[in-house]
C-alpha cells in the first residue's frame, strides 16, 4: 500500500504546492493558482511618444484577439510595436503602481 | 432480480453529468473564443519559460477550430451515453490540455479545473487495482484547494476594499443605472466572499454541516453568475458546474468503489434508463453494502 500513499501524497502536494508557489512568488495575478478576480492586474504600461512629445497609452485589447487579465503581454507587445515604429516615435514602459 | 441503482451510483452519475455539462458549456464558450482568435488579426501570445515549448503547437484554422469544438462536444455526449467512457474522457482532457498551453489567450481557470477533474477521473479509469478510492479523494482535495486559494489570494487591499467587486458589478450592468453600492457595503460583501470560500474549503468535509455548506456554495456560485460581466458569464457558469460536480462525491462518503461506475463491467454499456439485470461484480456488491441494501 505504500505506492498508493506515495501517489496520493505527491498529487495532493501538487494540488496545494503549485498554487502556493504562484501566490508567494508572483506579485501579479497568476494562472494555475485559482486567483480569480483576486487583485488588480498590475502590469507595465506601454506608452507611445510621438515626435512632438504627445503621449498615447497603448491599449493591449487592441492587439489581441482575446484579452485576459493574467496575460503577461508587455515584452511581446513592446517587441511587436518596436518593429513597426516610424522614425521619431518612441515607446516607453511605465510601471503601474496602483 | 430487479436492480435499483445504488444511492452511491446515483450521486456519482450526477457528479459526472455536471462535469460533462461544464465541459459542453466550455466547448461552446471556446467556439466563440477561438473564432475571435482565428478571424481577428491579433497577436499570438506564447508562454514564457517553462511553457515556452508549447509555442510549437499549431494554432487551429477557423475550420480546424470548429472541428475541434465538434470533437469536444461529441466526446462529452459519448462519455455521457457510454458506460465505458475512457476514450471520451481522454479526448476531452487532451483538448483541455492543448488549449491551456496553446497560448496565454486560450487559458482560463475553469478550463484548467476541467482539465484536472477530467485527468483525475481518467486516472480512475486506469487499470490500477486497489486504487479506487484515491481519485474520489483527489477530486475532493482538488476542490478544497480551489476554494482555499481563491480565498487566500483575495486577502489583499485590492479585494478587501471592495474595489474589485464594485468594478465587476458595474461592468456586469446588473445594478439599475450602473449604480454600485456604497464602499462600506462592498467591503462587507468582499469579506463575506472570502469567508464563504474559506468555509467551503473546510466545511464540505464535515458530514454534519455538509448540506448547509453545499447550499452556501451553490448560492455563492449563483451570485457570481448573476453579478459578473456578461462576456465572462458562460465561463463562470462552467466554473460553477465544475466545482459543484464534486459536491456529490462528498455525500457518497464510504462508497468510493462506485464513484466511477464506468469501471464496473457488470453494468450494460448502453440504455441506462432501461431496467437493469446486473451481474453483481466486486464493485457493485461493495456499493450495495455501503448503501445498506
Amino acid at each position: 500500500m505504500n505506492h498508493r500513499k506515495a501517489i496520493l501524497s505527491l498529487v495532493v502536494a501538487l494540488q496545494f504546492g503549485v498554487p502556493l508557489y504562484f501566490l508567494v512568488a508572483s506579485p501579479y495575478l497568476s494562472r494555475w493558482s485559482w486567483q480569480m478576480y483576486s487583485r488588480e492586474p498590475l502590469r507595465d504600461q506601454l506608452v507611445l511618444i510621438a515626435p512632438d512629445g504627445q503621449e498615447t497609452q497603448v491599449n493591449p485589447r487592441d492587439y489581441f484577439g482575446y484579452f485576459r487579465r493574467e496575460m503577461d503581454y508587455a515584452d511581446h507587445l513592446e517587441a511587436h510595436l518596436r518593429r513597426q515604429l516610424e522614425p521619431g516615435w518612441r515607446i516607453e514602459r511605465r510601471r503601474q503602481t496602483s | 432480480m430487479s436492480f435499483r441503482a445504488s444511492s452511491a451510483e446515483r450521486w456519482s452519475r450526477l457528479s459526472l453529468g455536471l462535469l460533462l455539462l461544464a465541459q459542453s458549456i466550455t466547448a461552446l464558450e471556446y467556439w466563440g473564443k477561438l473564432a475571435a482568435l482565428t478571424t481577428k488579426d491579433g497577436l499570438s501570445l506564447p508562454y514564457g519559460f517553462p511553457l515556452a515549448i508549447s509555442s510549437g503547437l499549431p494554432f487551429p484554422s477557423t475550420l480546424g477550430a470548429s472541428f475541434l469544438i465538434g470533437v469536444w462536444l461529441s466526446a462529452a455526449v459519448v462519455t455521457w451515453l457510454s458506460r465505458r467512457a475512457v476514450l471520451g474522457l481522454a479526448v476531452m482532457v487532451l483538448i483541455n490540455g492543448y488549449l491551456l498551453v496553446l497560448d496565454q489567450q486560450t487559458y482560463s481557470n475553469h478550463l484548467f479545473l476541467l482539465f484536472l477533474l477530467g485527468a483525475i477521473r481518467l486516472f480512475a479509469s486506469a487499470p490500477l487495482a486497489g486504487l479506487w478510492e484515491m481519485p474520489v479523494l483527489l477530486l475532493k482535495t482538488q476542490i478544497t484547494a480551489v476554494y482555499l486559494f481563491a480565498a487566500v489570494s483575495k486577502l489583499n487591499p485590492d479585494f478587501l476594499s471592495g474595489g474589485i467587486l464594485g468594478r465587476e458589478l458595474y461592468a456586469s450592468g446588473f445594478s439599475p443605472g450602473y449604480w454600485t453600492p456604497p464602499p462600506e457595503v462592498l467591503c462587507l460583501a468582499a469579506a463575506g466572499v472570502v469567508l464563504a470560500e474559506l468555509a467551503l474549503a473546510g466545511g464540505l468535509w464535515l458530514a454534519r454541516w455538509r448540506g448547509c455548506f453545499m447550499a452556501m456554495g451553490m448560492a455563492l456560485h449563483a451570485g457570481m453568475v448573476l453579478l459578473m460581466p456578461g462576456e465572462e458569464r458562460l465561463g463562470i457558469v462552467a466554473f460553477a458546474l465544475a466545482c459543484i460536480s464534486v459536491y456529490p462525491l462528498f455525500v457518497m462518503e464510504g462508497s468510493a468503489q462506485t464513484a466511477f461506475p464506468s469501471q464496473d463491467s457488470s453494468f450494460p454499456k448502453w440504455g441506462r434508463w432501461l431496467p437493469k439485470e446486473p451481474r453483481l461484480g466486486q464493485g457493485t456488491s461493495g456499493a450495495l453494502e455501503a448503501a445498506g441494501q
